[in-house]
């Protein structure tokens, strides 16, 4: 710019603040000095406004129009210097702020007419997005209220909903079941819960992202948020296993793995029986955290199947009495005379005797000696009340004479009332009372019964001086009888009298003894405490239930390399990765004891490094969902699929 | 492409003090007993005591109640009393309204920000009533307006007051020294009071002894130990050792009191002003130069021309670096040129002197002029163009780097926002490289735009110094527009709250007042300008300062 | 302090502002747990609070009247604050590109925004420089008084030739190509991207009538070229200005869009989600 026109007088202020300017300088014509009023009306159409003085008009052009005219104003006064009006623009500021508030208004209208044309139009300006599939699927009908419910409410509700918290946990939980509170957290009712606040299934899951967005994936970071110990990398953050981990209890089967490889196995005689490797027991078929070993019947029965047959349960054993109260020829009326009787009587019968005399004969008070020297069996002396090597004869011998006449009902009452309710049906299945009474009345008659045939196939008899019960060979593993008086004795009595408490506890010694239990059940079913001062067997496979949140995928793992470098698709090396065995543990002697929690396993713990070495930093996956699990039993209620409909 | 048109050099006396001067009134004065005890003799040829008479002196009435100079005015005459009696106010100052003066405070928080919908989109609006001042009386034209004492025996109660009566002269030292009149004085009788202006006293006290021993000795006596005493130089002299000093300095000025006159008349002809040289390059010097007032250019021989290497203002020394060395043993000359920018006031102190007083206690000077020239010509370019175009006058001029600046106009903005909607400066001006010195107010350190102000609306303001036009008293005479080299003031014309236009109803020519940039005197936060630039481009400067043109690329 | 310097150390000054509030907020977040979810609404509310700071730019613009901070300051604030929210953008939405209408509609806008917004700062950053290249500066607003001006001469010096030499050889060019050139700024395009398209315009209509001119005509096509040359230059920097200007004519209006979308979203996700 030529420094002429920094005049004082030829230039004058710039004004930015204005709206407006010369239209003729936007059509790039010669503008005006004046330029556009503050209303945008051309400001310039002459260039001065002629004063009066006297009575004739003098010029007064400004200095900055160029000063006054040489032509001056004409006679009437008007200046000579006359322009059509100019029609003026808007300066770019101005207009920037007109097409920035015509923006904000546009948005706002636009959104207005899509809320107002239609729904489909309303739901574009209001959804975030495009459900997940089956979301979008049985919400087609009922639309955004089946999950939002201030959409259905009037536009007063409407807005007042911005104000209030919404609970739409209240509406996932009408279809999607949880084993607890789904507002707790890991749905557990536990004080483990996110401090002063519910948990809300929104925390986790966000919907509108997509039909096909992975709604259930949840990151870390969720985790996080509440677990004190923050865990950005399994390897460095993760607190170490427990010493015990995975055997924290003790398992239900006491299956000695370090014996059985070592030793068993190897046997020549049993070589052929042998596993070939983990999974020849340990079911992988849909396995998961739990891999079960499969069934006696395909797994122990191979060598262990007769020791079943070889455990009898002894339900009565005569005891030592000192003198004889039972009046023998009552006995013998009932009875009909032993053989020994018989004998006498075809002997006087040969002879002159009379029945009188005959009579008095066989009942002939000879001194007494007990046929049995034994102590009366550990059922009995429970059943009872009585100590079993110092029975009171009275009642011992009136219930044997209760035999005589009832057969096995006497026994069944006790039991009936020993268990609080009617099990005796089972627990004395098969028991003829015909042979009850036999043996009753051989023990009346102070002798031993002796059985018509050898009990090879098993069931109830009576042998001598005991009445008892063997496993049937056939069908061996699942032997009611046994389950039964397993089930019994475990419930025996473990409150009320003391010495009661005592015969339970001796009578639970023998039925569920580890070397001479009926069954031999519980040489490989462990007994435990039920928490409740009883035991229990422990017929079933046990999953640690006390990791309801943890899990592990054995089939991923299954063809890792074995450290050693052995056969890939060998299971067993895969599974020796991490179940390494440990000879040193004192493994029987945990199942000595009842308690499940005192357990020394075969193997040896498995530790975080164990799975650190593939699940760290720049190797495996490592966040939490690949081991952890947050939902306590997820399930889903079809009813209200239906009620949807 | 400025067509430049030819005309003849301006003589002097072409444009007389007083153009209402008759002979008759000449004859009367010349028997004034001040003016009859001159030596008309003494007088070279071509300027005759009766033709400074004539021509560098007017006569000029008050009325009781009329303030004939106010404290802190700028002015180039001194007066004469030849009937009447004045006052001049000692004790107690008046307060500053009543002569004419802003009252300059600073708006709170949200008055200023009550500007947001009080400020108008119409340009230049005033409230329609006290266009002007109650206390300005009009005069014959819009110079002779004059400022009114509304109440003088209340003003000679409260106050303590000198008298002053014929034959006093008065404002001599704010004439020839360019420094701001000490004292408010009015009319208390009617007067008469012959008014001389800087040229006139100038030749007065160069021609003739009277008058020379008369302004040089009350010049010594207010002004000089002050000077001294204020300069480094003389620190730790006795009171006794100061007299001496100021007995035996020298004083002179150089250059035109109306410099910026001819200083833009130079330049719209597109030619540089002549600068009288004070000192030359290759002399010896008899004694250190200190600058009082105005700036003086130091400068070697280079090549075709001469090179700037700095500028000295007020308390700055020259000489000092080749006495010292003289006295060292090295005989030295001159090694830069000083010339006058302007009017310059400087004052000689003689060798003698310095050897006395000053260099026995004296460590060596900091750091020679000279070794100045060790510098590259290049990095001395922005100031050479500063020195030429005058800049360096400024203390507060609005520098833009044009290569950071984004035309955004946030600034102009800023500065219409708070000056009622009214921009203040122009965002053009003269270019250097890739700085920008705008249109807009320097608040120069010497500011000739208030000389002749006829109210004294504008002034400096009392706190910081900042030169402000008081709008109520401001008659839109335009003499500080004119007056200003940089064409920083600009008259406007003002409308009333109706958005029109305001006419005066005799003339019909538009009712203007002179406008600039205040540097937001009366708003909080300084100026709006600088704090409005996002881009760090705007900075307001002190030419002075070394920091001015640094540039971080 | 001018310059770049400060500007550099302006925008760390800031930048350490959010890095710390970053670093703080982060820590915080760390070291509190049971911080359970939802942190789009936590990023949610952080950007709804950047973007209103960052468009209070526009209310600083008109409270210049009033010490509210420096504007160097503050546009450190907007260009910085609005690097923070295209980040928190990311971390906020999961995604580049959402799926709902609204929400394209959104991102798109804060996608136009952040790019209008560089674009502008860009070139902020760079044309000043070249403007003051040209050696010359003009004030937008009086471009058209000036090129009337530049017009008036140039048919001056059309006219004074043709009375000099009697022929109008030059006022015939003059009509024919040379004030389509005068008539208002030329060569848009070539301005923007620097080319000398103008000046080449300029040297070939020269040439192409310079052969037909006499001594004394030539003179005066000597003085054309000058004026048309010098029109180039304002021609420059009415270009640079305008893009200077007009930018903003976009970001503005999508940033004000863009904030009406917000309230939107704030309003649906209150009533919907919270």
């Amino acid at each position: 710019m030529d420094p002429e026109k920094f005049r004082h007088d030829v230039s004058r202020y710039e004004r930015p603040t204005e709206r407006y300017r010369c239209g003729r300088g936007a059509e790039w014509r010669d503008p005006c000095a004046f330029g556009p009023n503050a209303k945008g009306q051309c400001g310039g159409t002459s260039d001065c406004r002629p004063a009066k003085v006297g009575d004739r008009y003098e010029c007064r052009r400004p200095a900055f129009a160029g000063g006054p005219c040489a032509e001056g104003p004409k006679p009437d006064g008007a200046c000579a210097h006359q322009r059509p009006p100019c029609r003026p623009r808007r300066t770019i500021r101005s207009l920037r702020g007109l097409i920035a508030l015509s923006a904000f208004t546009l948005v706002i209208a636009i959104i207005a007419t899509f809320l107002t044309v239609s729904q489909s139009s309303s739901r574009a300006v209001l959804s975030a997005g495009p459900l997940t599939g089956g979301h979008a699927n049985f919400t087609a009908k009922s639309g955004c209220v089946a999950c939002h419910e201030p959409h259905g409410a009037d536009t007063g509700g409407w807005a007042l909903a911005a104000f209030r918290e919404d609970d739409l946990t209240a509406r996932c939980i009408t279809c999607h079941t949880f084993g607890g509170d789904p507002r707790l957290g890991h749905n557990a009712a536990s004080d483990r819960s996110p401090r002063g606040r519910e948990v809300q299934c929104t925390d986790c899951h966000t919907e509108h992202k997509g039909e096909t967005f992975d709604i259930v994936k949840v990151g870390d970071e969720a985790c996080n948020a509440c677990h004190k110990q923050r865990v950005d990398s399994f390897g460095e953050n993760h607190a170490a296993f427990k010493p015990s981990f995975p055997h924290d209890r003790r398992t239900s089967i006491m299956f000695d793995h370090v014996s059985h490889m070592a030793k068993h196995f190897a046997d020549e005689r049993v070589k052929t029986l042998a596993p070939a490797n983990c999974a020849s027991c340990h079911e992988m078929q849909g396995a998961e955290t739990f891999v079960r070993p499969k069934s006696f019947d395909e797994s122990c029965v191979g060598c262990h199947a007769d020791v079943i047959a070889t455990r009898e349960l002894v339900l009565l054993r005569l005891p030592e009495f000192s003198e004889s109260l039972l009046d023998k020829e009552r006995v013998m009326e009932v009875c009909g005379p032993t053989l020994e009787q018989w004998q006498m009587m075809m002997e006087s019968m040969s002879g002159d005797s009379d029945m009188a005399t005959m009579r008095g004969m066989m009942t002939e008070e000879t001194e007494y000696e007990s046929v049995s020297s034994e102590e009366a069996s550990a059922i009995s002396a429970y059943l009872l009340g009585m100590p079993p090597d110092d029975p009171d004869d009275l009642t011992m011998q009136g219930f044997v004479w209760g035999l005589i006449l009832e057969g096995e009902a006497p026994i069944a009452e006790l039991i009936d009332a020993r268990a609080g309710r009617k099990v005796s049906d089972r627990l004395l299945a098969g028991l003829n009372p015909e042979l009850v009474r036999r043996v009753a009345c051989a023990w009346a008659a102070n002798i031993e019964y002796q059985p018509p045939n050898d009990p090879e196939f098993g069931g109830w008899y009576g042998d001598g001086l005991e009445l008892k019960y063997r496993p049937p060979r056939a069908n061996s593993h699942v032997d009611s009888v046994a389950y039964e008086w397993a089930l019994f004795a475990a419930a025996s009595a473990k409150e009320g009298d003391e010495a009661l408490i005592d015969f339970a506890a001796d009578m639970r010694n023998v039925v569920l003894g580890r070397t001479e239990g009926v069954g031999a059940c519980t040489k490989c079913h462990a007994v435990s405490n039920d928490g409740e001062g009883g035991l229990t067997v422990e017929w079933r496979y046990a999953e640690a239930q006390s990791r309801p949140f943890t899990g592990f995928n054995h089939p991923r793992h299954l063809t890792l390399v074995d450290p050693e470098g052995v056969n890939l698709m060998n299971p067993d090396a895969g599974c020796r990765t991490c179940h390494k065995l440990n000879e040193a543990a004192q493994y029987q002697a945990s199942f000595d004891g009842h308690d499940p929690h005192h357990f020394e396993s075969n193997f040896s713990a498995i530790s975080k490094e164990t799975c650190a070495q593939c699940h760290n930093a720049g190797q495996v996956k490592q966040d939490c969902k690949t081991c952890h699990n947050y939902h306590l039993e997820p399930g889903f209620d079809l009813r209200m699929m239906s009620d949807a409909k | 492409m400025a067509s430049v048109a030819f005309m003849a050099r301006p003589q002097r006396w072409d444009a007389p003090f007083g153009p209402a001067m008759t002979d008759a009134d000449v004859a009367r004065l010349m028997t004034l007993p001040e003016i009859a005890a001159i030596k008309a003799d003494n007088f070279p040829a071509h300027t005759p005591l009766a033709d400074i008479v004539k021509n560098d002196t007017r006569l000029v009435r008050y009325e009781p109640g009329d303030i004939v100079v106010r404290e802190g005015d700028y002015g180039n005459s001194a007066f004469l009393v030849i009937s009447g009696k004045l006052r001049v106010v000692l004790a107690p100052d008046l307060p500053r309204a009543t002569i004419g003066r802003q009252e300059s405070r600073r708006k709170g928080f949200f008055e200023a920000l009550a500007q947001v919908w009080t400020n108008r989109v119409m340009p230049e609006v005033r409230g329609a009533v006290r266009q002007t001042s109650q206390q300005v009386r009009a005069g014959d034209d819009l110079a002779g307006s004059r400022v009114v004492l509304q109440d003088v025996p209340a003003v000679l109660s409260r106050h303590k007051t000198a008298e002053l009566g014929a034959s006093a002269l008065f404002g001599e030292l704010a004439a020839l020294g360019r420094v701001p009149r000490t004292a408010t004085i009015f009319a208390e009788e009617p007067a008469e009071l012959l008014e001389i202006r800087w040229q006139g006293l100038r030749e007065l006290r160069k021609y003739d002894m009277g008058w020379r021993r008369l302004i040089d000795e009350r010049y010594r006596e207010n002004t000089l130990k002050v000077a001294l005493r204020e300069s480094s130089l003389f620190q730790g002299l006795s009171e006794t050792e100061l007299q001496e000093v100021a007995d035996a300095v020298l004083f002179e000025t150089y250059g035109g009191f109306d410099w910026n006159v001819s200083f833009k008349r130079m330049r719209e002809q597109g030619s540089v002003a002549q600068e009288p040289v004070i000192a030359r390059e290759g002399e010896y010097p008899d004694g250190v130069l200190m600058v009082r007032a105005g700036f003086a250019r130091v400068a070697v021989k280079i090549g075709n021309g001469q090179r700037t290497l700095t500028y000295l203002g007020a308390g700055d020394l020259y000489g000092i670096d080749e006495l010292w060395a003289a006295r060292n043993g090295s005989e030295v000359s001159l090694q830069t040129s000083l010339s006058a920018l302007g009017y310059v006031d400087v004052l000689r102190v003689p060798a003698p002197v310095l050897e006395r007083f000053v260099f026995p206690k004296m460590q060596a000077p900091p750091r020679p002029l000279i070794e100045m020239a060790a510098r590259p010509l290049s990095a001395d370019a922005p100031m050479e163009w500063a020195v030429e175009q005058r800049f360096i006058n400024g203390t507060k001029a609005m520098l833009i780097d044009l290569s950071l600046c984004v035309r955004c106009d946030d600034c102009v903005r800023a500065c219409a926002s708070t000056h009622g909607g009214n921009p203040r400066f122009i965002r053009h001006g003269r270019t250097f490289d890739h700085w920008m010195v705008t249109n807009a107010c320097m608040h120069c350190a010497d500011p000739v735009c208030m000389i002749g102000c006829p109210t004294g609306a504008i002034h400096r303001s009392i706190g910081s110094g900042t030169v402000v036009i008081n709008d109520e008293t401001c008659i839109g005479c335009g003499t500080c527009a004119g007056s200003c080299p940089y064409h920083n003031i600009r008259m406007v014309e003002t409308r009333d709250g109706d958005g029109k236009l305001l006419r005066d109803p005799d003339s019909q020519r538009p009712i203007v007042k002179a406008t600039k940039c205040d540097l937001c005197e009366t708003s909080p936060g300084g100026p709006a300008c600088v704090r409005a630039c996002p881009h760090d481009a705007l900075r307001r400067v002190d030419f002075r300062s070394e920091s001015t043109f640094r540039s971080v690329r | 302090m001018t310059g770049e310097r400060a500007i550099t150390i302006r925008y760390m000054v800031v930048l350490g502002i959010f890095a710390a509030a970053i670093v703080a907020f982060t820590l915080h977040a760390i070291e509190t747990p049971n911080q359970l979810g939802r942190p789009e609404f936590l990023t949610g509310y952080v950007m709804f609070g950047l973007m209103l700071g960052v468009a209070l730019l526009n209310a600083r613009k008109r409270l210049s009247m009033v010490p509210v901070g420096r504007a160097a300051y503050w546009l450190a604030l907007h260009v910085l604050g609005g690097f923070l929210i295209i980040g928190l953008y990311f971390v906020h939405t999961q995604r580049i590109w959402p799926q709902g209408g609204f929400e394209r509609a959104f991102a798109m806008l804060v996608y136009l925004v952040t790019a209008s917004g560089i674009y502008g700062y860009v070139i902020q950053r760079f044309i000043p420089r070249r403007l003051t290249t040209s050696g010359i500066e003009i004030i937008y607003e009086r471009i058209p008084a000036e090129l009337a001006r530049i017009r008036r001469e140039a048919e001056e010096i059309a006219l004074a030739c043709t009375k000099e030499a009697g022929t109008d050889t030059l006022a015939r060019h003059y009509l024919e190509s040379l004030s389509w050139y005068f008539r208002r700024p030329r060569f848009f395009l070539g301005h923007v991207f620097a080319l000398e398209s103008g000046e080449h315009w300029v040297r070939f209509q020269v040439q192409t009538i310079e052969r037909y001119l006499s001594e004394a005509e030539r003179r005066h096509l000597a003085k054309l070229e000058a004026l048309a040359l010098y029109k180039d230059r304002i021609d420059f920097h009415f270009v640079g200005q305008s893009l200077l200007k007009y930018w903003l004519l976009v970001h503005v209006p999508l940033a004000t869009a863009l904030l009406a979308m917000m309230f939107w979203h704030i309003i649906v996700i209150n009533v919907y989600a919270l």
